[in-house]
């Protein structure tokens, strides 16, 4: 080889031949399928997805359903198959790549209680004793049961439970919980 | 036909086409001329062909902290 | 076409070598540092997993930022650097002119590493951007994006200077690679990439072009260098070796999407990068029966070679990676393995098995030749080599073996969820002790690494320049 202009020539081409292949086209086609984001994505919506994206939640869930008949994500009452338009507004993409913990594309379906969301953050064993998902502790408060009156601490069982103290979420914890719930196929275009 | 599968087919047949044409002018241009002459490049005067380096692994245990690399006659452990 | 100006010097291989010295180990050195640092996140995020509540207090070592974080240090720390400490040497050496750009590669180099540890704070601190690959903030990528142009523009210059009047199969990948992969940092940091779908889209392509476009062309390239030269041996068939070199250049750029299959982005996109995959099967298959034909009948040359066993057994990693990654991009297959630990062991094969080992048998030849030094023990570097290589095949048996039952009970819905889960614990547990086993290799590499370079009280053939940059800039 002693013309290396082709070389740098073949090399750049390639490359971007395939650029435009699976970034450009996509764009175009994907952005052709999902018009104008019509829908108000609520304030604690957003903030909760800053929160999801930051503790790398999507290391561990996935968050595409596929479509039925390929995997058992529809017997599994995970919903059905994901398409574009149920992503909308929120940046980054959270599609992931892994099912160490459930797919939660349709969590806000199956778990709309806030209080399940807040018992398994702070501590997951104390909803399955089998989990290994990660407590997230900082996003709670603990303090004494006279502090805040009128706002009652998490039913923690036994081994969990603080004597004397209460276990509050704080603001985060909040919005993290608004945005789970949110994941609710049935309300497209929350992300 | 969807217009995917009509972007698909084109572009691919550009492509091949591409590919193809640029084949045969390096074919008919020489460039395939002596290939093989092409695998002695990693050879030169000084660590020729036929000569093994980075033998470490040999007979003694340790290996000698005096001994520099220089060039040719002392390739990095090349006492085998 | 001629090479270069005709006045330029002829320079030995040791006199290119002494050039390429104070470059070279300083991009090998921030490599090796960040390879610590990066075992480091990998013990922790591994132990994390079947040990959920250790280390919970804080957000800071929480399992959803210390594992991007151990991805990123390793693969723009660790690789990144340390890969291109070795492709500037091999070019040099294959170029037959010094290093180009010396100052300013180191000055890149340093802000490189600035880049890092600012990077990596902010994701401990919960600044991650949140996409596979490209957690760290955009400043960062930019940063190193631009320190790799410098280095691009460093290739060029040689290349433009270059004193031979054929290029080697080598030069070929790294000149590849210096070209791929700025346009891809560049391309990913471009903000058109703006709803979730079109941004997995780009991420997936990103991520697998950033192995296959830049990290797999500099160890081919390593290969197709240490494989004829230790054995003293031209590389079987030259022609194949372009061959394998122009399917790569196809076929690889495309594959990206076999990561969305099932996924909510059109499935013709997923097809072609299926198609793609498959293909991949040419270049690969050229590039092993190439070198398997050049090593046949060499053996006791490999086992006697630090470089050849490091870069042996990297290479056929590659070849049952590549042809694993082929498989695995089957719909039918992909159903199963897609979402279990079967990926992240396959990851890891990639990245450890094969460019992280031919990163160490590279560094087996180059550093005794630009340090002129002999290494310091011979048990140590086999030591190195053993605890590595078993821990890394504990690491893709145990997680690659669970991942396969893992994939089959999750696609069976009479199977709980939880138990996809329970299954694996001790498979993960096991992946800790390859873990600890590939950490105390990398102890013993740092090491050897650290006595190259540090001997009080003894002088190398000619000084080692740890303050000369000024010399470096001037030349």
């Amino acid at each position: 080889m002693t013309r290396y202009s082709i070389l740098l020539f073949g090399i750049i081409a390639t490359f971007l031949i395939a650029m435009f292949g699976l970034t450009i086209l996509p764009k175009i086609f994907i952005d052709d399928a999902v018009k104008e984001p019509v829908y108000f994505t609520p304030f604690e919506v957003t903030e909760g997805h800053k929160i999801f994206v930051r503790e790398g939640c999507i290391y561990c869930h996935s968050k595409q359903v596929r479509p039925e008949g390929y995997g058992a994500d529809f017997e599994r009452g995970w919903g059905r198959a994901s398409v574009a338009t149920d992503y909308r507004n929120l940046l980054p993409h959270n599609l992931g790549t892994m099912r160490t913990g459930p797919d939660l594309a349709n969590i806000g379906a199956r778990q709309p209680g806030r209080d399940w969301h807040y018992l398994n953050l702070y501590q997951p064993r104390a909803i399955n004793e089998h989990s290994i998902m990660p407590p997230y502790p900082w996003l709670f408060e603990v303090v004494g049961e006279e502090a805040r009156p009128g706002r009652d601490g998490l039913r923690l069982p036994e081994p969990y439970r603080i004597e004397g103290k209460k276990v509050l979420p704080t603001d985060e914890a909040r919005y993290l919980v608004t945005y789970l719930i949110s994941l609710d196929q049935q309300i497209a275009g929350v992300d | 036909m969807s217009t995917g599968a009509l972007i698909l087919v084109l572009s691919s047949l550009l492509i091949i086409g591409g590919g193809l044409a640029l084949f045969l002018w390096a074919f008919f241009n020489g460039q395939f001329d002596q290939i093989q002459k092409g695998s002695m490049l990693p050879f030169n005067e000084e660590e020729p062909a036929g000569k093994r380096t980075d033998q470490i692994f040999g007979d003694d245990d340790t290996l000698s902290e005096k001994e520099p690399y220089k060039g040719e006659e002392k390739t990095c452990g090349s006492r085998k | 076409m001629d090479p270069g100006s005709k006045q330029s010097p002829e320079y030995s291989v040791s006199e290119l070598d002494r050039k390429a010295r104070f470059v070279v180990l300083f991009l090998i050195m921030s490599g090796v540092f960040w390879l610590l640092f990066g075992t480091l996140l990998a013990l922790v995020a591994s132990l994390k997993m079947h040990m959920p509540d250790w280390l919970a207090a804080s957000g800071w070592l929480t399992f959803g930022r210390v594992r991007p974080l151990h991805l990123n240090t390793m693969v723009y720390g660790w690789a990144s650097l340390t890969g291109a400490g070795v492709a500037l040497w091999l070019l040099s050496r294959l170029l037959k002119v010094p290093v180009m750009l010396r100052g300013y590669i180191i000055l890149a180099g340093v802000l490189w590493n600035i880049a890092l540890v600012v990077g990596s704070i902010q994701i401990l601190a919960g600044g991650s951007r949140g996409i596979e690959w490209l957690e760290f903030p955009v400043s960062t990528m930019v940063v190193i994006v631009l320190c790799v142009i410098i280095m691009s523009a460093s290739v060029l210059m040689m290349l433009a200077m270059r004193r031979v009047k054929q290029l080697y199969v080598s030069v070929w990948y790294l000149i590849a690679a210096f070209l791929w992969f700025p346009l891809l940092g560049l391309v990913s940091s471009l903000p058109i990439f703006d709803t979730p779908t079109v941004q997995a889209g780009m991420n997936w392509w990103y991520a697998h072009n950033a192995l296959g476009l830049w990290f797999t062309p500099i160890g081919l390239a390593a290969a197709y260098y240490f494989i004829p030269k230790v054995l003293g041996r031209p590389i079987y068939s030259y022609g194949l070796s372009l061959l394998g070199f122009w399917g790569l250049a196809l076929f690889y750029n495309w594959n990206g999407f076999h990561h969305l299959i099932g996924g909510p982005v059109p499935t013709w996109f997923v097809t072609i990068s299926i198609s793609a995959s498959v293909m991949m099967v040419i270049p690969v298959v050229v590039v092993a029966v190439n070198h398997h034909m050049t090593v046949v009948g060499s053996f006791r040359a490999v086992v006697n070679s630090p470089t050849l066993r490091f870069v042996v057994f990297a290479a056929m990693s590659y070849t049952f990676v590549s042809l694993q990654g082929s498989m695995q991009a089957l719909r039918s297959v992909n159903e199963v393995i897609h979402f279990t630990h079967f990926v992240v062991a396959h990851a890891h094969i990639g990245m450890y098995a094969f460019v992280t080992m031919m990163l160490f048998g590279a560094c087996y030849y180059i550093i005794p030749r630009v340090t002129m030094r002999e290494w310091h023990s011979k048990s140590l570097i086999k030591w190195h080599f053993w605890l590595t290589a078993i821990g890394v095949i504990i690491y893709a048996v145990a997680l690659q073996g669970i991942g396969v039952f893992q994939g089959f009970a999750m696609i069976d819905p009479d199977v709980p969820f939880t138990d996809t889960v329970t299954m694996t614990v001790p498979y993960l547990v096991a992946r800790s002790v390859s873990g600890i086993l590939m950490a105390a290799g990398h102890l013993i590499f740092t090491w050897l690494m650290f006595r190259m370079v540090w001997r009080p009280g003894e002088q190398p053939a000619t000084p080692l320049v740890w303050n000369k940059i000024k010399e470096e800039f001037a030349s």
